[in-house]
């Protein structure tokens, strides 16, 4: 006999045994079989009645919450005061700036008068 | 539908694990475990797509098994003890014998079931998988692969083993 004729003569062989292992389980097993499986419908069943997430809907909502709440505290973090020189140092810097003005025109005046003394 | 299904595959379930454990009780605990897992994860999806998701919950729940005994085992052979399914007692004594009013018929038939049971049951574990859902469970090479969490090339090798190693074992039975 050819090896895949063989091959399948012993499947067939296996085969043939198993089905016939399968009806001959007993009436004891049978009935705890039915039983296993009625509870298992019945689980089943019970978790279709209940609204649930799916497990990545869950993940997915935590991540979504976590990056709403950094993008709220960045956007606030964000937001100007109530003046824009509310500080002592914003004033200093203002004041600055006016010194700034202060030393051009200075700049400026000494410039035009060098100008009118070469004239 | 679901029902129909799981009622459809109880008792094939039960024999695969039947032969993995040697044991009534702990297979059927691997069947409820199996179709509680199932149930809860998968029950909501095509019915086409149950029997390897299934399969599959089984096959995890039957390895896992394995290991464990495996381990109970090594645990019972260093303090001295038996292995766990070293108990002497025949597979065979479980199933109903079909009776024939021919005894030497019926004794030829009884160890051919015999021969067979043994044979299936000295399987490695992936090739005995890889055996029964092929050839008996009917499912293709992408399902098998599927519900043994291997690759196709996996699967046609522990097939092809396997039906090598029954056949050896077999030989004279298949004649």
């Amino acid at each position: 006999m050819k090896p895949e004729k063989s091959d399948e003569r012993i499947a067939e062989l296996v085969k043939s045994h198993l089905d016939a292992g399968v009806d001959a389980i007993d009436e004891l097993t049978a009935a705890k079989l039915r039983a296993i499986r009625l509870n298992a419908v019945e689980a089943a069943g019970e978790s279709r009645g209940w609204f649930r997430f799916p497990r990545w809907a869950a993940f997915g909502g935590v991540a979504t919450a976590v990056a709403a709440v950094l993008a709220v505290s960045l956007w606030m973090s964000g937001q100007p005061g109530e003046s824009a020189v509310a500080t002592a140092d914003d004033i200093e810097v203002v004041a600055a700036q006016e010194q700034m003005q202060f030393y051009e025109d200075i700049e400026f005046y000494r410039w035009l008068a060098a100008q009118e003394s070469d004239g | 539908m679901l029902n129909l299904f799981l009622a459809g595959v109880e008792r094939r379930a039960f024999r695969m694990a039947r032969l993995a454990t040697s044991d009534d009780d702990e297979a059927l605990d691997l069947v409820q475990d199996a179709m509680l897992a199932f149930v809860s994860r998968y029950a909501g999806k095509p019915d086409g797509e149950w029997a390897p998701l299934f399969h599959r919950t089984l096959q995890n729940r039957i390895v896992d098994w394995h290991r464990h005994s495996s381990v109970r085992n090594r645990f019972r052979v260093w303090f001295g003890g038996r292995e766990e399914n070293d108990n002497g007692s025949d597979p065979l004594e479980n199933f109903a014998d079909q009776s024939s009013p021919d005894p030497a018929a019926s004794l030829q038939r009884r160890q051919l079931g015999s021969a067979i049971e043994s044979a299936v049951g000295r399987l490695p574990l992936r090739q005995r998988q890889a055996f029964l859902l092929r050839a008996w469970e009917g499912l293709d090479t992408a399902q098998t692969a599927f519900a043994m969490g291997c690759s196709e090339g996996s699967v046609k090798t522990h097939y092809s083993r396997a039906v090598h190693t029954l056949r050896d074992l077999l030989e004279e039975f298949a004649s």
